[in-house]
């Protein structure tokens, strides 16, 4: 019974949680924790389980398991943790919770009104506007061709020489008749 | 729900008071095609902006709760300011490879502040680590939702959880609060700014 509670405390590693079941421990308990806790810290007396006040009260394995878990246990309790910082993870979890909720709620709308876009009806008029338009342009670059003359191509330029040659030629051709004419 | 839908934004600031989710819903819908218009037209990639855009809800949210809150501008506009700041907030903390148009910067007149206390402060850091343990294999987080939370108790937890007895799980509870804070004590070294 005193082996069971002793180790019960012992396995405890939040040194809080140490702290409240320490109260409901009986005085008896306390006492052998107590005398359990010198014993170890006597760092000039090594604890034997025949010298010590635990003999035939428990057994030596339970002895040793006792000593086992205390050392375990004293490694994690170097890192206290304070009920300030155990506060403000609790209400950072809260807040998570919270916000996870919210954005569970968001992307349901979301995925509804994707459903809504998808399922809204195509009006008649769309694709006959979006034909009429696309024909007008059609016929805009069918045209455009046609109307477009480049500047500076090789068959414009051509042209124009020609209109030259002939303007020179019908221009001589009237200063003769003038010649002529006033002869 | 009213039997009209709100349209203006006063209006729909009336029925936040009444209706907080259908209040929400309703600037959900409106504001969510010109947010991600507005996000996308500043960064083709990169960032995941429906989840900025639900950060800036969430931003709204809160400060619609409070009853000092004035808008002095649209919703939209309140909305996308908010969602500029937290893009700028993360691409400062991790560039991607895009050029930032200064006017992104500079744009929008109106003053919408995304303070420190608000998004990058100390309690950014411990909702971080609450996701990073969300994502690990073992049972830290399940406990904190379940203990904090729901404030089931630990011999309840014990059972859903499969653990031999509530000793064990308020061991494991303390290993996980231990390992906890020593991730949130090297975030806060890492960026001593955002304590």
């Amino acid at each position: 019974m005193i082996y069971q509670e002793m180790f019960g405390y012992l396995t405890i590693e939040d040194p809080r949680e140490r702290d409240k079941v320490w109260q409901s421990l009986s005085p008896q308990v306390q006492d052998y924790l107590n005398v359990f806790f010198n014993m170890l810290g006597d760092i000039d007396n090594p604890p034997y389980y025949e010298n010590s006040k635990f003999y035939r009260l428990i057994t030596k394995e339970e002895f040793e398991s006792l000593i086992k878990v205390f050392y375990s246990t004293q490694q994690s309790q170097a890192d206290v943790i304070d009920a300030a910082f155990e506060e403000e993870f609790k209400q950072a979890i809260i807040a998570y919770e919270k916000k996870s909720a919210m954005k569970a709620k968001m992307n349901q709308w979301r995925a509804e009104m994707a459903k809504e876009e998808e399922s809204t009806p195509v009006q008649m008029q769309e694709p006959i506007f979006y034909n009429k338009k696309r024909m007008v342009d059609q016929d805009d670059i069918a045209e455009n061709p046609r109307n477009y003359i480049p500047q500076n191509s090789g068959s414009s330029s051509g042209k124009f020489t020609g209109g030259c040659l002939i303007a020179i030629v019908a221009g001589i051709l009237i200063l003769l008749a003038l010649y002529w004419g006033s002869k | 729900m009213p039997d009209r839908l709100p349209e203006t934004d006063n209006e729909i600031l009336a029925l936040f008071h009444i209706d907080r989710d259908g209040a929400w819903r309703i600037i959900y819908e409106q504001c969510h095609a010109n947010a991600m218009r507005f996000m996308r037209s500043h960064f083709r990639v990169g960032f995941d902006k429906e989840d900025v855009f639900q950060e800036a809800c969430l931003v709204l949210l809160n400060r619609m709760e409070s009853h000092s809150f004035i808008l002095t501008c649209s919703l939209q506009t309140y909305l996308n300011a908010i969602c500029r700041n937290i893009l700028l907030k993360q691409h400062r903390r991790q560039p991607i490879n895009t050029s930032l148009s200064t006017e992104f910067e500079l744009d929008l007149a109106i003053e919408v502040d995304i303070d420190e206390e608000e998004y990058a402060n100390r309690q950014s850091i411990f909702l971080e680590v609450v996701e990073l343990m969300r994502t690990q294999a073992n049972r830290c987080y399940e406990i904190f939702q379940l203990f904090y939370f729901r404030e089931i108790g630990m011999q309840q937890i014990a059972d859903r959880l499969g653990y031999t007895s509530a000793a064990n799980v308020r061991n494991q509870k303390y290993r996980c609060l231990v390992n906890a804070r020593r991730e949130i004590e090297r975030r806060l070294n890492l960026n001593p700014s955002r304590r």
